[in-house]
């Protein structure tokens, strides 16, 4: 692929290159994407060591507590995957 | 009863026709051309598709089926809010590129988006088969809820027969007049109506008869103790996080939902919309807190009768013009899914069986075919729903089996260089629909199929199986096709 690049893999290189010097740490906040595995692991794996009832938090049995409180990080998450993606800072595509 | 039945059903009629107007209104000023009915003239803003994307999976099935699980299955119910949450985290990278694809080829259904990448009109077709076949499951499970919300909240007047047919009237109706606008702006109202309902009902019924939801938790782990966590076998962790991640997986392959994403006027709608809609989802834990309210005040409810479990606490709690409202609200959830499922299911059948059969076929007379074709696939559907016993969510998953098939080749078509071909990606999703029909139609669970094979194992979902099946046919036969690479690049 590099060594035959055609115009539009070209055209993609110098936008994000120009992505990373605007953005200045862009690369190291492209990174940031990988968080949004954090969300499967938790509500996959978390039933596996926290399958219990008692003690319950908030008034809830504490795998249901933990699955919930997954779902609220995960808003976080995609927010700060959102604020950092330099995807979202381009003109709107629309018509 | 005759008076109590006079305070709900008129609320319940009266939130079919305000949905009916809305439907007309949405229709004024826009030409109804197949465009706009299917797809919206891909105009809608961040709003407008949050609304569509919540209406379209906040059902009867939430409604229902949600608290009908907590009430019948207690733990294992979790998962619902497990893969709703992430489906939104995956829409965060796959929407806007397929969105794109299908702005620059002005495509109007999920098939055409498979024909398109893969070049291969009969893939096209294999698409829309198995889109029509996991819709229906979907479909019945909506007029299910219809018959049950109708039925109940008339006091027995109505029976849930005659409901599913009132339904399926009017939905058609609602559909052949309004198209997918209508659905966004019925979605509004039913929308504000559940969240109020939701809220209320997941506070006052644990309030009312526990004192608390700590109290209620605390009343239900001491009169069935494990009920609240994952049983060892079965709906065990293995089994949560299987189906968690399929249906997860499966969610935007829904031929209605998927066409949703065509609504956007811009990828960033989605982006948006993933940060928004993961915190949405906590209206199911309220939706939880009322069938674990029921479960020690309605006891009794089994098998396909579980999904009766809100509405009965409901009756015995509340005076009939509340009852009148809940009705109208879960009438509302089935409206505005069913009235998709129904353009999606005649888009599909109207442009992507009918419409490469017939070369002379203009934009119009697919259009024309696509809304005289509701009526028809409406009645397949009531004529399912009067012949099935299976609860609210079993339905869904079977539906979700079927439709997650179709991710493999999805998934892979966004990939730069897609390593399947097209021979590839349809012997792949044949074996995998194959699977899942051997699966469903002997009863066949891991555990019957392998006595061998440890517990753990044996609670993966079958689904997991067909979807493993699905990937290594479409790479044997991709390699053994010589690697033609026929995708086609953004």
């Amino acid at each position: 692929m590099l060594s035959r690049p055609n115009g539009r893999e070209a055209h993609e290189r110098t936008r994000d290159d120009a992505e990373r010097t605007e953005a200045g740490e862009g690369a190291a906040m492209r990174h940031l994407r990988w968080l949004a595995l954090l969300p499967f692991l938790g509500m996959m794996a978390g039933p596996f060591f926290l399958n219990r009832v008692e003690p319950l938090v908030f008034g809830m049995p504490l795998l249901l507590a933990w699955l919930v409180g997954c779902t609220v990080a995960t808003s976080g998450i995609m927010a700060l995957i959102y604020l950092t993606d330099p995807a979202n800072s381009e003109p709107e595509e629309g018509p | 009863m005759n008076g109590a039945m006079n305070a709900a059903l008129p609320i319940i009629a009266l939130a079919v026709v305000v949905a009916l107007g809305l439907g007309l209104r949405a229709r004024a000023g826009h030409d109804m051309d197949m465009e706009q009915w299917s797809v919206g003239k891909r105009g809608f803003g961040t709003l407008l598709v949050f609304l569509l994307m919540a209406g379209e999976i906040y059902t009867t099935f939430t409604f229902l089926g949600g608290s009908g699980w907590a009430y019948g299955k207690g733990g294992p119910t979790y998962y619902i809010l497990c893969y709703l949450t992430l489906i939104y985290v995956i829409s965060y990278w796959i929407l806007p590129p397929a969105w794109r694809f299908a702005k620059e080829r002005n495509l109007f259904s999920q098939p055409d988006y498979f024909a398109a990448r893969y070049e291969s009109r009969s893939l096209g077709i294999l698409v829309a088969l198995v889109g029509i076949v996991a819709l229906i499951p979907y479909m019945v499970l909506q007029l299910k809820g219809l018959g049950i919300i109708v039925a109940t909240a008339s006091y027995g007047v109505i029976s849930p027969t005659t409901a599913i047919w009132i339904g399926a009237g009017t939905l058609t109706v609602y559909v052949m007049v309004s198209g997918v606008r209508g659905s966004a702006w019925t979605a509004v109202l039913k929308d504000f109506m559940i969240l109020f309902v939701v809220l209320f009902l997941g506070l006052y019924l644990p309030y009312h008869y526990y004192g608390g939801i700590g109290p209620m938790f605390a009343a239900i782990d001491t009169a069935k103790p494990g009920f609240l966590a994952l049983p060892d076998r079965g709906q065990s962790a293995t089994w949560f996080a299987s189906t968690t991640l399929l249906t997860a997986l499966g969610g935007w392959m829904f031929p209605h939902i998927f066409a949703s994403i065509y609504t956007a006027r811009d990828p960033k709608v989605f982006r948006r919309n993933a940060v928004f809609l993961p915190l949405y989802q906590l209206m199911l834990l309220f939706v939880f807190f009322a069938g674990f309210a029921a479960v020690l005040q309605v006891p009794g409810l089994t098998g396909p009768d579980v999904d009766l479990s809100l509405f009965r606490i409901a009756l015995q709690t509340f005076p009939p013009w509340f009852v009148g409202v809940i009705g109208a609200t879960g009438v509302l959830t089935a409206l505005v899914p069913g009235s998709m499922i129904l353009i999606a299911g005649s888009t599909l059948i109207a442009q992507n069986l009918y419409r490469p059969l017939a070369p002379n076929a203009t934009d119009a007379s697919t259009g024309r075919l696509a809304k005289g074709v509701a009526p028809l696939l409406a009645l397949a559907c009531v004529g399912f729903t009067l012949h099935g016993g299976e609860t609210i969510v079993q339905l869904l998953l079977i539906g979700y089996a079927v439709v997650t098939q179709l991710f493999p080749a999805f998934f892979f078509s966004l990939l730069p260089n897609n390593p399947l071909t097209r021979a590839g990606a349809m012997a792949g999703i044949l074996a995998g629909i194959a699977t899942v029909a051997v699966t469903v139609l002997g009863g066949y669970t891991l555990a019957k199929l392998f006595p061998g094979l440890p517990g753990p194992v044996q609670d993966l979902n079958i689904g997991v199986v067909a979807l493993a099946l699905n990937l290594a046919v479409a790479f044997a036969v991709s390699l053994a096709g010589g690697g033609a690479r026929r995708t086609a690049q953004p």
